[in-house]
């Protein structure tokens, strides 16, 4: 699929953002776009979660020119209408299951 | 037309890379047994593309009916293998399903990658590998630490058995390592689609937002 020289013939890529984004900023983020407010509390952590982690993706920009097209905003967004999509469907298919019962 | 078999591809990060090929002028099979899936994903990727995909309804921990697959099809030039289970917090719990999942499928799926041999193969890693990291960001040749979890432990070790394989052999394997990847296709047409109560981040928010959930937790204050 890519080929170079003097590469081994097993690479390892990084796909991430490059930006570190925490709970409360994805949180953030998401009521910014969806104009919704969150019912949120704030527990202990969870057995085997990582603390914290993020990417440096040069490798995967370099040699597969690997972009980033969307920002968290945009993420957001697709993430909420996607959801919204769903519970559409979801509406109307009860609403049958209602006119046909 | 190259062929690309996709495991995997009801799902979310399977379903879009199928959509990438075949806009890309690839066709492409998919096997993928519907255990953390639906078929919805293949509409989506038929309302997007115009093209409709085979998907295999193959358990890939059933090494003779993963083989019939590629019997039927024997020119497949690549694969990438993204089905597994991945919940982290179920993993926990339920470690032992993990491990024979996450690793009779890709041992099962690399005995037919070596039978027809088939030069390329990726790896759906996972940055979970990284364990704890001392130093962040983290670049390739960050030092891979315990795994933190069950999960992360079984992308450690399908890391290992795909580099030693490819070791052994002509196979090009790449290892890619996901950083939580969320959003859904700009189309809306495809998406992340948990079948149960949501674990990863951003399902939990939007079912908030929309009311399935009545309230969500943060794990941690920092």
């Amino acid at each position: 699929m890519i080929n170079r020289q003097n590469k081994s013939n097993c690479e390892i890529f990084n796909l991430g953002s490059g930006n570190g984004v925490t709970v409360l900023e994805a949180i953030k983020a998401f009521e910014k776009v969806s104009g919704k407010t969150l019912n949120y509390t704030v527990g202990p952590r969870r057995s085997g979660d990582v603390v914290a982690i993020y990417a440096n993706n040069d490798f995967a920009k370099s040699v597969l020119n690997w972009e980033i097209k969307y920002d968290l905003d945009d993420m957001m967004q697709t993430a909420w209408d996607w959801e919204l999509k769903i519970k559409k469907e979801e509406d109307l298919i009860k609403a049958q299951n209602h006119v046909l019962n | 037309m190259k062929k690309i078999l996709v495991t995997g591809g009801c799902g979310y990060i399977g379903a879009h890379t199928v959509v990438d090929l075949l806009e890309n002028g690839y066709d492409v099979i998919s096997i993928d047994d519907n255990s953390r899936s639906s078929n919805y994903l293949l509409d989506g990727i038929e309302q997007i593309t115009g093209k409709k995909i085979k998907n295999y309804k193959v358990d890939l921990k059933n090494f003779d009916e993963t083989l019939a697959v590629f019997q039927e099809n024997e020119d497949i030039s690549g694969i990438i293998h993204f089905a597994a289970y991945k919940a982290v917090g179920e993993s926990v719990n339920e470690p032992l399903s993990y491990y024979e999942n996450n690793l009779f499928s890709v041992i099962n799926i690399l005995k037919c990658v070596k039978e027809f041999a088939i030069p390329h193969f990726v790896f759906s890693s996972s940055c979970t590998v990284y364990g704890n990291p001392d130093v962040i960001p983290v670049t390739e040749s960050s030092p891979v630490k315990k795994a933190e979890s069950p999960y992360g432990a079984t992308k450690q070790m399908g890391e290992v058995i795909v580099e030693d394989y490819a070791k052994a052999s002509f196979c090009n394997a790449i290892l890619l390592r996901y950083f939580n990847p969320v959003g859904a296709h700009p189309t809306i047409l495809i998406g992340e689609l948990p079948l149960d109560k949501p674990q990863n981040l951003v399902p939990v928010i939007t079912q908030c937002a929309i009311g399935k959930i009545s309230q969500m937790t943060i794990h941690g204050h920092d």
